[in-house]
C-alpha cells in the first residue's frame, strides 16, 4: 500500500452573518478545501485537505485573509503516515 | 456505508470541529466515537504559551510527545486551539536544544571572555557557588540578583523566590512579568487591595458590548476572540468598540473603531468619566456604597535613571533629593469628594477629548454611550496597550473609575478584565509573589505583619525576611551595569531580547568584568548566548507543572516524558544549588542565633527538607495520578526522594487559604480542569466581590470589595499627561513593538516550529503607505529603524495584517535577528515601575 501524507484540519471559520454565503463561495473555491455545514449565525465548518504542514499553515493563513471572515480557528489536525523524526 | 481511511478521518475533523463550535453536522459526530487511539497515551495538560491558559490533550508514544489536540472538556477553549497550540507539541524538539551546562572558558577555566565548553553539573554549581559567595562577602544579599518568569511553574517560581528571601536575605528578585503585568498588579491593589480580575471568561458569554484597550486579542488571544466573535454574531445587538494607536485584526470585527494618539487613552478615560457624571449616569447608590474618591500625586517622572533630566525636575518620583531623602511618593492619594471629582474631569469635555486622541467627537460619544447606557452590559479588556505606559498604574485605576461610576463591575457580563500574556503571570509571578516588593498572597515585604506571617510558615526566625524593596527588572539591569549586582541568575525569561534598551543598559550590564551572569533555559537564546553559564532546562511536558491562567484558574498537568541530555527543571536546579550553601555562608551570626537548630545544615535542609515541602512520600505520586497516567512517578520526586511539589504547593497554599486567595488542596487538581480561586468548599468563585457569587461577600452585604479594609473601591482623579520621549524633526515616528499572532514573545520556542517560523520568518516594520512614500519607499525596501538608542535594519510592510496611521510604525519583537528592543527606551510607570515598550521616537531611512 502506498502512503500518500494526509494532512486533515478542521476549521470553524466565523464569517459576517449576511455574508455567509459569498464566504462559503470563496471558501469552496480554494483548493483542499470542503465546507460541510453553514449556519444562519454565520459559522462555517470547513475541512482542509492538504500534502503537507507548510501548505496547511499557507492555506490556514488565506482563510484568515479573505474578506467577510471574521475569525478561522483550527480545530483538529490529522496527519499520518506518523511520522516523527525532526 | 463503507469508508475510506481518508474519508473516516475527514469526517472525524468535521466531528470534531462542529462539536467544538456547538453545531450538528448529520452523521458526522458518530465518527468520532470509533476514533481508534493507534498507541498514542492522551492526558490533559495546558499550553505553554499565553494567558488564556487553553487545555490541551498531549499525546505521547514511545516516550516522545507526538501530537497536542484542544481539549474539548476544557472550560476555558471548549476543544478549540491556536495556531501556535496546534504545533505545540514541537515545541521541545527544535534541534538545537541545550543538553549540558556550557560554561565560557579559557585555557580549562573560567573566563569572561572565553568560549562556551561543556562541563557538568557538578563543575557549573562550584562555579555559581564561589562566584555567589564572593559576592555575598563582598556585598551582601543586595550584590545578588535574580529574574524569573511568568512561565515558571507554580512551584518553580515558589522555591525560587523562598531561596532568595528566606535563604539568601535577598529581596533582588523579579519576574519577568514585570514587563507585562506590573501596571495590572498595582492598579488592582490601589483600586482594590487584592489582585487579579474580579470576572472570568464566562463573561464572555453575557456582555452585550467589549470594549478592547490597546488589546489585539484576534492575534494575542485568538481562542477568547473567537468566544468574543461567537458573541458578537449570535447575541441581539452585541456591539464591539476597538481602541487602539494603530488598525490591526481586531479592528476588523469592531463596530467602532478608535485609533487614537498615543498616550491619549488618559484622556478618553477622563472623558468618559465626565460624560457619564454629566448625563447623569452614574450608580449613585453603588458609588455612595462601594466607592472612595482620591485624588493621586501627579509629579512621579518617567521612571528613568536618576540623572536624566525629566527625573530632576519631577519631586514626586520618589527618588532620592538633593538631601538624600526620597522626592515624595507616585503612589501617594489623597481623599477627595464626589464634588471634586466632577470638577475634575469637568475639563475633559469630548472637544478637549478629540483633540487630544485625534478621534472624533462622534466616534468618542458612541463609546461613552456604551458604558453610560444602564441597560447594556459591557466587559472592557485591555493587554500591553495599558500596562506598557508609563501611566500604566494610572490608565488602570482610570478604567475602574469608569467601571465603578456606573456600577457595572463584578457580575456576570459587567467587568474590566485585566489579560495576561504569559501563561502563569497570575498563577506564579503575582500569586506566589515572585516580585521584588511582594511575598505570597498579595503580601508586601515592607510590611512588618506580612513578614511575619511569612517567617511563621517558612519556619524561620523572626527578622529573617528582609524589609527592603528589591531591585525590579529594569532597575537590576541598571545595578548590573554600575556594577552594583555581580551575581546574577535568569530562569524562563529571555531579557536580552525582550528587556528594554539592550545597548544602553542590558547588554554593557551582562558584559561587565565584575559580573557574573547564568541563564537557564532550553535553548540558546540571545540571552543564554550573551551569559557567562548556560544552564539546559527541562520544559513543559517534561516535568510536572501547573500554571493560574488570567481569570484565576490553577491548572496541573504530569509530566509525559523526558527532557533530553543533562537538562534538568529549574526547580531541581533551585533546591540542587541551595544545597552548595551552608546557613552559616547566608545568615548573620545574630539570626542564625535565633535558629540555633539549623546551625550546620544547609539552605536546602532549611528551605526544602524542612518537614512540610518533603512531607509526602514517593507512594503518593501513583496515588494522586493513578487516573491519569499507570504507576506515574516524576523526575525531581525520584532525584529528592519525596513528592517535591505537592509539599512545595501544600505549603504555599498556606498563605492563601482563609485569606481571599483559597486553594483547593493539591490532589483535586490533578483531576480537574482548572478551578478560579477563591476555592472555598471545593467550589470555585467566578465573579468575585458579589454576594451569592463570592462566598467572601456574607447575605446581604451585596457588593463587598473587601480587598480594602473598608470594603470600598477607589476611584482616582489623575490626568492627561504626555509620554516620556515624542516624536519631533528628527526623530519623526512613534514606535510600538508588541507580537505577532505565530510567534510567541521573543520567539524562542515558536521559531524553532518550522511551520511558524517558515508563516512569519522575520520581524518587518509595517509602516503607513504615505510615511513609505514620503521617504521614497515601496514594500519590500531594505531601511534602517533608528532611536537615539540603536538601530535594525529590516524590509518596510505597507500592507497586511497591521495598518498604522501615519506617523506610527510597529515592529515587532520576536526577531532575535533584528532585536528591536535596541531601540526601546527604559522609561517605565513610575508606580508599576513597568517599561512603556510602546512608545518612543525613531526615524527610518532607505538601508
Amino acid at each position: 500500500m502506498v502512503n500518500i501524507p494526509m494532512h486533515i484540519s478542521g476549521v470553524i471559520v466565523h464569517a459576517r452573518p449576511e455574508r455567509a454565503a459569498q464566504v462559503h463561495e470563496r471558501l469552496a473555491a480554494i483548493d483542499g478545501v470542503e465546507v460541510h455545514s453553514s449556519d444562519v449565525e454565520g459559522k462555517l465548518i470547513v475541512t482542509l485537505e492538504k500534502e503537507d504542514e507548510k501548505t496547511t499553515v499557507d492555506a490556514f493563513g488565506l482563510l484568515n485573509e479573505l474578506p467577510d471572515v471574521l475569525a478561522a480557528t483550527m480545530v483538529y489536525h490529522h496527519f499520518e503516515p506518523e511520522s516523527d523524526s525532526i | 456505508m463503507e469508508l475510506t481511511r481518508r474519508e473516516f478521518v475527514k469526517l472525524s475533523a468535521v466531528a470534531a470541529t462542529a462539536t467544538a463550535a456547538g453545531v450538528t453536522v448529520p452523521g458526522a459526530q458518530a465518527a468520532l466515537a470509533v476514533a481508534g487511539d493507534s498507541g498514542i497515551r492522551w492526558d490533559k495538560g495546558v499550553c505553554r504559551f499565553c494567558g488564556t491558559g487553553c487545555g490541551v490533550l498531549v499525546g505521547t508514544k514511545d516516550g516522545r510527545v507526538v501530537a497536542t489536540q484542544g481539549d474539548p472538556d476544557a472550560p476555558v477553549n471548549k476543544g478549540l486551539n491556536c495556531i501556535k497550540g496546534y504545533f505545540l507539541s514541537k515545541i521541545m524538539y527544535g534541534k538545537d536544544r541545550l543538553t549540558q551546562p556550557m560554561l565560557r572558558m579559557k585555557g580549562g577555566k573560567y573566563d569572561k571572555n572565553g568560549e562556551f565548553a561543556p562541563i557538568s553539573w557538578d563543575q557549573a554549581f562550584d562555579i555559581m557557588a564561589e562566584k555567589c559567595k564572593t559576592t555575598l562577602k563582598a556585598k551582601g544579599p543586595k550584590g545578588i540578583g535574580m529574574f524569573g518568569s511568568g512561565q515558571w511553574t507554580v512551584w518553580e517560581g515558589y522555591a525560587a523566590a523562598k531561596l532568595m528571601k528566606a535563604g539568601f536575605r535577598s529581596n533582588n528578585i523579579d519576574p519577568n512579568a514585570r514587563h507585562c503585568m506590573a501596571s495590572a498588579v498595582a492598579g488592582f491593589m490601589r483600586t482594590f487591595g487584592i489582585d487579579e480580575p474580579m470576572g472570568c471568561y464566562d463573561d464572555l458569554e453575557h456582555a452585550d458590548a467589549f470594549v478592547l484597550w490597546g488589546a489585539n486579542m484576534a492575534e494575542m488571544h485568538p481562542i477568547l476572540w473567537s468566544r468574543l466573535t461567537d458573541r458578537r454574531l449570535t447575541g441581539k445587538g452585541v456591539q464591539v468598540a476597538v481602541l487602539s494607536t494603530f488598525s490591526h485584526r481586531s479592528t476588523e470585527l469592531s463596530d467602532i473603531e478608535l485609533i487614537f494618539k498615543p498616550q491619549s487613552d488618559l484622556a478618553i478615560l477622563n472623558f468618559i468619566c465626565n460624560y457619564i457624571i454629566q448625563n447623569n449616569a452614574v450608580n449613585e447608590d453603588f458609588v455612595k456604597k462601594n466607592v472612595n474618591f482620591k485624588k493621586g500625586v501627579t509629579d512621579i517622572g518617567y521612571g528613568l535613571r536618576p540623572n536624566h533630566p525629566l527625573e530632576q525636575v519631577a519631586n514626586n518620583n520618589g527618588y532620592p533629593g538633593a538631601d538624600g531623602k526620597p522626592k515624595g511618593n507616585p503612589g501617594k492619594a489623597d481623599p477627595m469628594t464626589f464634588d471634586e471629582f466632577k470638577a475634575f474631569v469637568s475639563e475633559y469635555t469630548v472637544e478637549k477629548a478629540s483633540e487630544i486622541s485625534g478621534v472624533s467627537k462622534d466616534k468618542l460619544l458612541e463609546l461613552a454611550k456604551i458604558y453610560a447606557d444602564p441597560k447594556k452590559k459591557v466587559v472592557s479588556y485591555w493587554t500591553m496597550g495599558f500596562n506598557q505606559h508609563t501611566r500604566g498604574t494610572w490608565v488602570n485605576n482610570m478604567i475602574y473609575n469608569v467601571h465603578l461610576l456606573v456600577g457595572k463591575i463584578s457580575e456576570p457580563g459587567n467587568g474590566p478584565f485585566s489579560l495576561t500574556g504569559q501563561p502563569s503571570a497570575c498563577g506564579t509571578a503575582r500569586e506566589v509573589g515572585t516580585f521584588a516588593h511582594r511575598l505570597p498572597a498579595d503580601m508586601e515585604v515592607t510590611n512588618p505583619k506580612h513578614r511575619e506571617a511569612t517567617e511563621k510558615i517558612w519556619k524561620l526566625p523572626p527578622g529573617a525576611i528582609p524589609d527592603w524593596v528589591g531591585s525590579h527588572a529594569v532597575k537590576q539591569s541598571r545595578d548590573l551595569k554600575d556594577g552594583n549586582i555581580n551575581f546574577y541568575w535568569t530562569q524562563s525569561t529571555n531579557n536580552m531580547q525582550a528587556g528594554p534598551n539592550i545597548n544602553g543598559e542590558i547588554y554593557p550590564g551582562w558584559r561587565n568584568p565584575a559580573n557574573f551572569v547564568v541563564v537557564t533555559d532550553p535553548y540558546p537564546t540571545v540571552s543564554a548566548v550573551s551569559a557567562d553559564l548556560m544552564l539546559p532546562a527541562a520544559m513543559w511536558m517534561e516535568k510536572e507543572g501547573a500554571f493560574g491562567n488570567a481569570e484565576r484558574r490553577t491548572q496541573f498537568w504530569r509530566q509525559q516524558v523526558k527532557a533530553p541530555g543533562e537538562s534538568r527543571s529549574d526547580l531541581w536546579q533551585l533546591m540542587e544549588f541551595a544545597k552548595r550553601f551552608k546557613m552559616e555562608e547566608v545568615w548573620p551570626a545574630e539570626l542564625l542565633d535565633k535558629a540555633p537548630e539549623y546551625k550546620g545544615k544547609t539552605m536546602y535542609d532549611v528551605l526544602y527538607a524542612n518537614g512540610e515541602v518533603n512531607k509526602f512520600p514517593l507512594t503518593e505520586l501513583k496515588k494522586v495520578n493513578e487516573h491519569g497516567i499507570k504507576n506515574y512517578t516524576n523526575d525531581e520526586s525520584e532525584y529528592f526522594g519525596y513528592y517535591v511539589q505537592k509539599g512545595l504547593f501544600e505549603e504555599y497554599a498556606q498563605f492563601g487559604r482563609g485569606h481571599g486567595h483559597d486553594l483547593a488542596d493539591f490532589d483535586s487538581y490533578h483531576k480537574s480542569r482548572g478551578m478560579r480561586w477563591p476555592v472555598v468548599d471545593n467550589k470555585e468563585t467566578l465573579w468575585r466581590f458579589r454576594e451569592g457569587y463570592d462566598s467572601y461577600v456574607k447575605k446581604g452585604e451585596g457588593v463587598k470589595f473587601y480587598g480594602k479594609p473598608d470594603g470600598k473601591a477607589v476611584i482616582f482623579a489623575l490626568p492627561y499627561q504626555p509620554a516620556a520621549e515624542q516624536p519631533d524633526n528628527e526623530y519623526d515616528l512613534w514606535l510600538c513593538t508588541g507580537r505577532v499572532l505565530e510567534h510567541w514573545h521573543t520567539g524562542s520556542m515558536t521559531r524553532r516550529v518550522p511551520e511558524l517560523y517558515k508563516a512569519v520568518p522575520d520581524a518587518w516594520v509595517y509602516m503607513n503607505p504615505e510615511d513609505a512614500k514620503k521617504r521614497g519607499l515601496k514594500r519590500g525596501d531594505k531601511v534602517k529603524v533608528i532611536s537615539r538608542r540603536g538601530e535594525i535594519t529590516t524590509l518596510v510592510e505597507t500592507r497586511g495584517r497591521n495598518k498604522p496611521p501615519v506617523g506610527l510604525v510597529f515592529v515587532p519583537f520576536f526577531d532575535e535577528h533584528r532585536l528591536v528592543n535596541k531601540l526601546t527606551l527604559d522609561a517605565t510607570c513610575p508606580i508599576s515601575k513597568e517599561t512603556d515598550f510602546k512608545k518612543c521616537a525613531a526615524k527610518i531611512v532607505k538601508a
